[in-house]
C-alpha cells in the first residue's frame, strides 16, 4: 500500500466522522479540531485507522495533538506499517 | 482498632502490594497524592483521607507497569480498546487497576497518572519523563518510595485541583467543587514556604506554560483562607489571561464559559449540575454520556 492510498482511506475515515466539514487534500496540515474533530470523533476515528490498517496506535500518540492533522495520520500508520513490515 | 492506627494498617498492605509492583518494573515514577501529599502538607501521613494510590509515570512506560501489575495480581474493569483510547486521549490516567487481598478483605486501587495536565488541554504538555526526574526518596511506614518534590507536589495539586474545579463532566457528575481541595494546597504552601519561593513557582510555571492556572488557584485559596503570605504569590502570577479565568469554567478555549453563581455559590452547592445545567449544549450532554459509561462504568 503506497502513501496515496493510505491517504484516501484516512481521508474517508476522517469525512465519515467529523461535522460540518470536508476535509479536501489542501488542508493535510491542518487542525482537524478545528475543522470539527472533537474528543469523540478523535476515538472513532483512532478505532477505525487501527481497524482498516491493523494497527495499533501506540499509546504515547493517542492524543489529539500527536494526531491532529492528516499529515500526522499518516506519519503515525505508515512508520508502524514499516515497522510491521521489518 | 483506633483510627489512626487502622490507616496505618490499611496503608501498609496497600502499599506492600504497590511497592512489589514498583520494583519488579524497574521505571521512574513517583507516587503523588494520598500519604506523601498528607506529609509534606500536614506532617503527618494519614491526615489526607485517600481511596487509591497515585503513581505518575512517563506514557511510554504504561505498558510495561500494566503487566507488572497484571503479574502481581492486579485486574483492570476496562478492556475494550475503545475505552482504552478514551482514557489515553481524553484524561491524565488509566482505568483503576484493582487487587483484592482476600485475607484482609481489602481492595487495593491503582490509579496510573501518565499527565498533570487534562485531555482537553490543547497547549504544550509536561514532559512526564522530565517532571519525575527529580523525585525524592519518602519513607511511608516502612517502604521506600518515591514521589515528588515540594515544588512539583504544588504544581500537580493545583493542576489537578484545577481540572475538577472547571471540567465539564466532573461538575455534571459529581460535586467537585470541595473546600478541601483548598485546604490542601494551602497548608502544602503554608507550611513549605520557606522552601516555595515565588521566584521558583514562577519560573517553573513559565516554563510549563502553566500561569494562569496557577493563579486561578492561588486567588481562590487566598480568598478563602485570608493568609497574607499568599499575597506576593498572587501578585506575581496575576496576568490578564487568569484573571478572565476567574469566573468562568471548561478546560480550554473551545468549552469555556462564564459561571452564573458566584465563587460562593459555586462552593457551597450542594448540587453543582442544577448550577450549569442550562448551560450544557448538545455536545456537552453526548460528551458526559461517553464519559459517564467509560469512567464511571454507567
Amino acid at each position: 500500500m503506497n502513501n496515496t492510498d493510505i491517504l484516501d482511506k484516512i481521508l474517508k475515515i476522517v469525512n465519515d466522522n467529523i461535522e460540518n466539514s470536508e476535509v479536501s487534500s489542501d488542508k493535510f496540515d491542518d487542525e482537524l479540531s478545528a475543522l470539527g474533530m472533537n474528543s469523540i470523533s478523535f476515538i472513532q476515528i483512532i478505532v477505525l485507522i487501527e481497524e482498516t490498517f491493523n494497527i495499533e496506535v501506540p499509546d504515547e500518540k493517542l492524543l489529539i495533538t500527536e494526531m491532529g492533522t492528516i499529515n500526522k495520520m499518516l506519519e503515525v500508520i505508515v512508520t508502524l506499517i514499516e515497522n510491521d513490515i521489518d | 482498632m483506633d483510627k489512626n492506627i487502622y490507616a496505618e494498617f490499611i496503608a501498609k498492605a496497600e502499599l506492600n502490594e504497590v511497592h512489589k509492583v514498583l520494583i519488579a518494573s524497574a521505571i521512574p515514577y513517583a507516587i503523588i497524592k494520598g500519604e506523601p501529599l498528607s506529609f509534606l502538607a500536614y506532617g503527618d501521613f494519614a491526615l489526607r483521607k485517600k481511596s487509591d494510590i497515585d503513581i505518575l509515570i512517563d506514557k511510554n512506560n504504561i505498558k510495561r507497569f500494566e503487566s507488572q501489575l497484571e503479574n502481581h495480581g492486579f485486574i483492570t474493569q476496562s478492556n475494550s480498546r475503545k475505552d482504552r483510547i478514551l482514557y489515553l486521549s481524553s484524561s491524565h490516567q488509566t482505568s483503576p487497576w484493582i487487587k483484592t487481598v482476600n485475607n484482609l478483605n481489602l481492595k487495593v486501587v491503582v490509579d496510573i497518572n501518565f499527565d498533570i495536565l487534562w485531555g482537553e488541554y490543547n497547549g504544550k504538555r509536561i514532559d512526564i519523563h522530565e517532571f519525575i526526574s527529580d523525585a525524592i526518596d519518602m519513607e511511608i511506614y516502612g517502604f521506600k518510595i518515591k514521589t515528588l518534590t515540594v515544588l512539583k507536589s504544588l504544581i500537580q495539586l493545583m493542576l489537578h485541583q484545577y481540572k475538577d474545579l472547571n471540567s465539564i463532566f466532573l461538575l455534571a457528575t459529581r460535586n467537585s467543587i470541595k473546600y478541601d481541595m483548598f485546604k490542601d494546597l494551602y497548608y502544602l504552601l503554608k507550611n513549605n514556604v520557606h522552601i516555595i519561593k515565588v521566584s521558583d513557582l514562577y519560573n517553573i510555571s513559565s516554563c510549563y506554560q502553566i500561569v494562569p492556572y496557577i493563579y486561578y488557584m492561588l486567588y481562590y485559596t487566598r480568598l478563602l483562607f485570608h493568609d497574607r503570605v499568599l499575597d506576593d504569590y498572587i501578585e506575581a502570577f496575576k496576568t490578564q489571561e487568569g484573571i478572565d479565568l476567574l469566573n468562568c469554567y471548561g478546560l480550554n478555549d473551545s468549552e469555556r464559559r462564564e459561571w452564573k453563581y458566584n465563587f460562593s455559590t459555586r462552593l457551597n452547592s450542594k448540587n453543582v449540575y442544577e448550577l450549569i445545567k442550562n448551560d450544557l449544549t448538545e455536545k456537552d450532554l453526548m460528551k458526559i454520556n461517553i464519559n459517564r459509561r467509560a469512567f464511571l462504568n454507567e
